[in-house]
């Protein structure tokens, strides 16, 4: 089972002298289960990649596949509704999609559009809170009293509370303080240790770095590389072609690399890059050169 | 020379009927010419100090002063937020226009300036930020960091001394973010204005020439950034960003001394490292 | 989902209507109005015409474009026909059961007809060559001298150019919130008018929530670039009359001369 993209094309304004592609022929393959990170600038393509996920926009040409079927074809007719709802899509600053009296009646929009029954709705807001650690107590209140931070869990609630077996978050941190960034990334993480399939969307390399088991890094509305972090940052020519630049501690490994040190350019946490230099310090050391 | 001598600003909360203390006896003297980064988390009270620079907000205790002149009077009300400039946080929320030029000479026309006069200091004020080929654009077309470039071009376009950004990079993306910063740089370095940036973001602080700490309205920290960067420990306890390369500093520095704990850039390590 | 929507549809060019000044824009449209309800004949019409066409060529707006901000008020147009060629009692031509044509309302339908489709050029020609902010400067300086009653001038025209400024933005707002609305199942497009309008609170309630906030923030933006109202305010571009102006108003009174003394042939 995965999520699947075959071929995808978009040209917006097809036809008229402005016309251009947004996407060009992705293929692209969402494997339940992982966690992968899409990378690219503002304009490379991302939020009209985001789009198709869920048959918010359909493809020019190509195929996006969930499960096996595919949304825009015609087997998919009758039961587009729960189809789309396999894929939850949280766009950036979800927040100001609130608009319900309640913290409840918010995240129960989505269920109650699935046609869910009141109590399997109910069971759903209890669950989706949960998962996004709202205390109980917030229930009854308005969603506008509350913090920012909040507004945006109870957002995420709202798209988790339709059950989708994939989510799809468009920079779920932006505009957010360290604290509060931290907070959300963990949260995405926790999602995905929750069993869920998670693609996030971001600019920030670092961000995607930590939690992302496989890359996509997207630009002009074409892949240009695709892999695990360590194989995407081993290529930073390109990546600082593109303008998205490699994780600080990746960029020192790559000029101690260039001075002639036999270390690994490939890695980006402070501790492993910590350990890779104790290392090579301590070769250097017995060799009796360097330091 | 802004001079705020123990400031406390107390608001009332509407929603919880309470007293909120968002500035608690805030000391600070900033120096003509100087590059300030504001560093803390959302509700430290960073932006009610910045709000409090140009008279946007007035002090419950205590005194801000501007080139002496209190910002409590109300009489030099125009002069002060001539003199001291303000750039948002959301790019869209501070373009007033419909072009690009008319937006930057909406101050200059508020402060009653000679029609000539508007024409010569817009010029400039796109020429310095690069947005000159933009001038007949409308706003809603153009990207984040455009947006915030011609809202600083609105600022210079008054001929201000002080220029306070509040968070002018949070909505951003990484171009975007360059772009700011460059402008602002440029402007603190050539143009002498003097710079307060408040923001989130440890990058932006370590260009200044002193960062101040903020939490729950105090000031608990000013000094220089590598002074202030080297405190991984207290940083990490308040939840703030430290540099990575500043984070393996600090590791490093544990297992072999000669290493610096105060590292900042890329070139001091490899400097360090390679000795 | 929101094509994109031309608001000001100004034309940009270069063209004697391009560099004339707002204000005399404005009362020459007046007055052209006001003279196609003066002349009452065919002759009078003709001339009529003949002026817009006249000005549509200045103008240097490509004809295609021209038509194509005139086809979203087609209906009104036939519907105004169809109402005086069936509605206007008079010697009968023509008769289906209900329906019946006479002469008087074939005549009255043309000429109605034909007003109309002038009034909406003329005004179309007005936004095409004038770009927002020169309307609203113009409308502010002709709404001066009635300040003096207390009309506020400065703060409506103020309030418009802040309005031009922000539908794009706020068109904008209304894409992404209802895709994000599309994204936990709602559906904006199909069912009966009470479904319709229950659907829209998802999307009403958050955009009128961000327009106050930003109505706030950009409130602290202006007071914060020393904006006091429009006491002592300068502009960088002031309105200035120039012979081009006085040409075009010799014209307008000729015209208005004309289409009274068409009345009498």
């Amino acid at each position: 089972m995965s999520l699947e993209m075959k071929n995808v094309s978009h040209i917006y304004q097809k036809g008229s002298a402005k016309e251009s592609y947004a996407l060009r022929d992705i293929c692209l393959n969402v494997n339940e289960g992982e966690f992968l990170g899409i990378a690219g600038h503002t304009g490379s393509g991302k939020s009209t990649l985001i789009q198709h996920f869920n048959g918010l926009l359909k493809p020019s040409s190509g195929e996006v596949i969930v499960d096996g079927v595919n949304i825009n074809g015609k087997e998919a007719k009758n039961r587009l509704k729960a189809l789309r709802m396999q894929v939850g899509v949280v766009f950036q600053y979800p927040e100001y999609q609130l608009f319900e009296e309640t913290v409840e009646q918010d995240i129960a929009f989505g269920p109650r559009n699935l046609g869910l029954s009141d109590s399997e709705v109910q069971q759903r807001v209890v669950e989706a809170m949960e998962l996004l650690k709202l205390s109980k107590k917030l229930r009854k209140k308005s969603p506008f009293d509350l913090s920012g931070g909040q507004k945006r869990r109870i957002a995420i609630a709202g798209v988790l509370a339709m059950k989708p077996k994939y989510l799809i978050l468009d920079e779920p941190a932006a505009g957010l303080d360290p604290k509060g960034r931290e907070e959300f990334l963990e949260l995405t993480a926790e999602l995905h240790r929750q069993g869920l399939t998670v693609v996030m969307v971001s600019h920030s390399m670092d961000d995607i770095a930590r939690y992302a088991q496989r890359l996509v890094v997207l630009e002009k509305g074409s892949i240009k590389l695709e892999g695990t972090p360590q194989q995407v940052f081993a290529q930073p020519d390109i990546l600082s072609e593109i303008g998205l630049g490699v994780p600080m501690l990746t960029s020192l490994l790559l000029e101690l690399h260039e001075k002639g040190w036999d270390v690994r350019t490939d890695l980006f946490h402070p501790e492993d890059v910590k350990r890779e230099i104790l290392r090579e310090l301590a070769r250097r050391e017995r060799q009796g050169g360097g330091v | 020379m802004i001079k705020i001598d123990h400031l406390t600003h107390i608001y009332h909360k509407e929603s919880t009927n309470q007293e909120v203390k968002a500035l608690d006896d805030v000391s600070l003297t900033i120096q003509d010419g100087e590059h300030i980064a504001v560093l803390g988390h959302n509700g430290c009270g960073k932006s009610t100090l910045a709000k409090h620079l140009n008279a946007l907000l007035l002090p419950t205790e205590g005194t801000v002063e501007v080139d002496a002149v209190d910002t409590a009077n109300e009489a030099d009300l125009w002069t002060i937020r001539q003199s001291v400039g303000m750039v948002f946080q959301n790019p869209d929320n501070q373009l007033i226009a419909t072009t690009v030029e008319e937006d930057v000479a909406f101050g200059p026309e508020n402060i009653g300036m000679e029609p000539l006069l508007i024409r010569q200091r817009v010029d400039e004020a796109l020429e310095l930020v690069g947005m000159t080929a933009f001038k007949d654009k409308e706003p809603h077309l153009l990207s984040g960091g455009q947006k915030q470039r011609v809202a600083i071009a609105g600022i210079i376009a008054m001929r201000p001394k002080y220029i306070v950004f509040d968070e002018p990079t949070a909505m951003l993306d990484p171009q975007g973010r360059r772009e700011v910063m460059e402008t602002m740089q440029r402007l603190n370095k050539e143009e002498g204005l003097t710079v307060v940036n408040i923001t989130h973001f440890m990058e932006e602080a370590v260009l200044a020439d002193r960062v101040v700490v903020m939490e729950q309205g105090k000031v608990i920290l000013v000094d220089t950034p590598r002074v202030v960067f080297s405190q991984v420990d207290l940083l990490k306890r308040m939840q703030l960003d430290v540099p990575p390369i500043t984070e393996l500093a600090a590791l490093l520095h544990k297992e072999k001394n000669y290493i610096a704990a105060d590292i900042m850039t890329i070139e001091e390590m490899v400097n360090a490292l390679c000795h | 989902m929101l094509g994109d929507i031309t608001i000001g549809q100004y034309y940009p060019s270069d063209s004697f209507l391009h560099k004339l000044d707002p204000r005399t824009k404005i009362i020459a449209i007046l007055i052209y109005m006001i003279s196609l309800f003066v002349v009452n004949n065919f002759y009078g019409l003709l001339g009529m015409l003949l002026i817009s066409i006249l000005v549509v060529m200045i103008s240097q707006i490509p004809i295609k474009y021209f038509f194509r901000g005139l086809k979203m008020i087609l209906f009104i147009v036939l519907l105004t026909v169809a109402l005086q060629i069936f509605m206007t009692p008079g010697t009968i031509v023509w008769q289906w059961s209900f329906l019946k044509i006479t002469e008087e309302g074939i005549k009255q339908a043309i000429f109605m007809g034909t007003r109309l489709v002038l009034l909406i050029s003329i005004t179309s020609i007005l936004t095409l060559t004038t770009t927002p902010i020169a309307l609203t400067d113009g409308i502010e300086h002709l709404l001066k001298p009635f300040q003096r009653i207390g009309l506020p001038a400065h703060e409506l025209a103020m309030m418009m150019s802040i309005a031009l400024r922000f539908i794009p933005t706020l068109v904008e707002e209304t894409d992404k919130i209802m895709k994000a609305q599309a994204a936990r199942g709602a559906n904006f497009d199909s069912g009966n008018i009470v479904e319709k309008v229950k659907a829209l609170v998802p999307l009403l309630v958050p955009l009128f929530l961000s327009a106050f906030q930003r109505a706030d923030e950009l409130a602290i933006a202006m007071e914060a670039r020393c904006y006091h109202g429009g006491a002592n305010r300068t502009r960088l571009k002031a309105l200035q009359y120039t012979k081009r102006d006085l040409f075009v108003a010799g014209i307008c009174v000729c015209m208005a001369l004309l289409a009274i003394c068409s009345r009498m042939i």
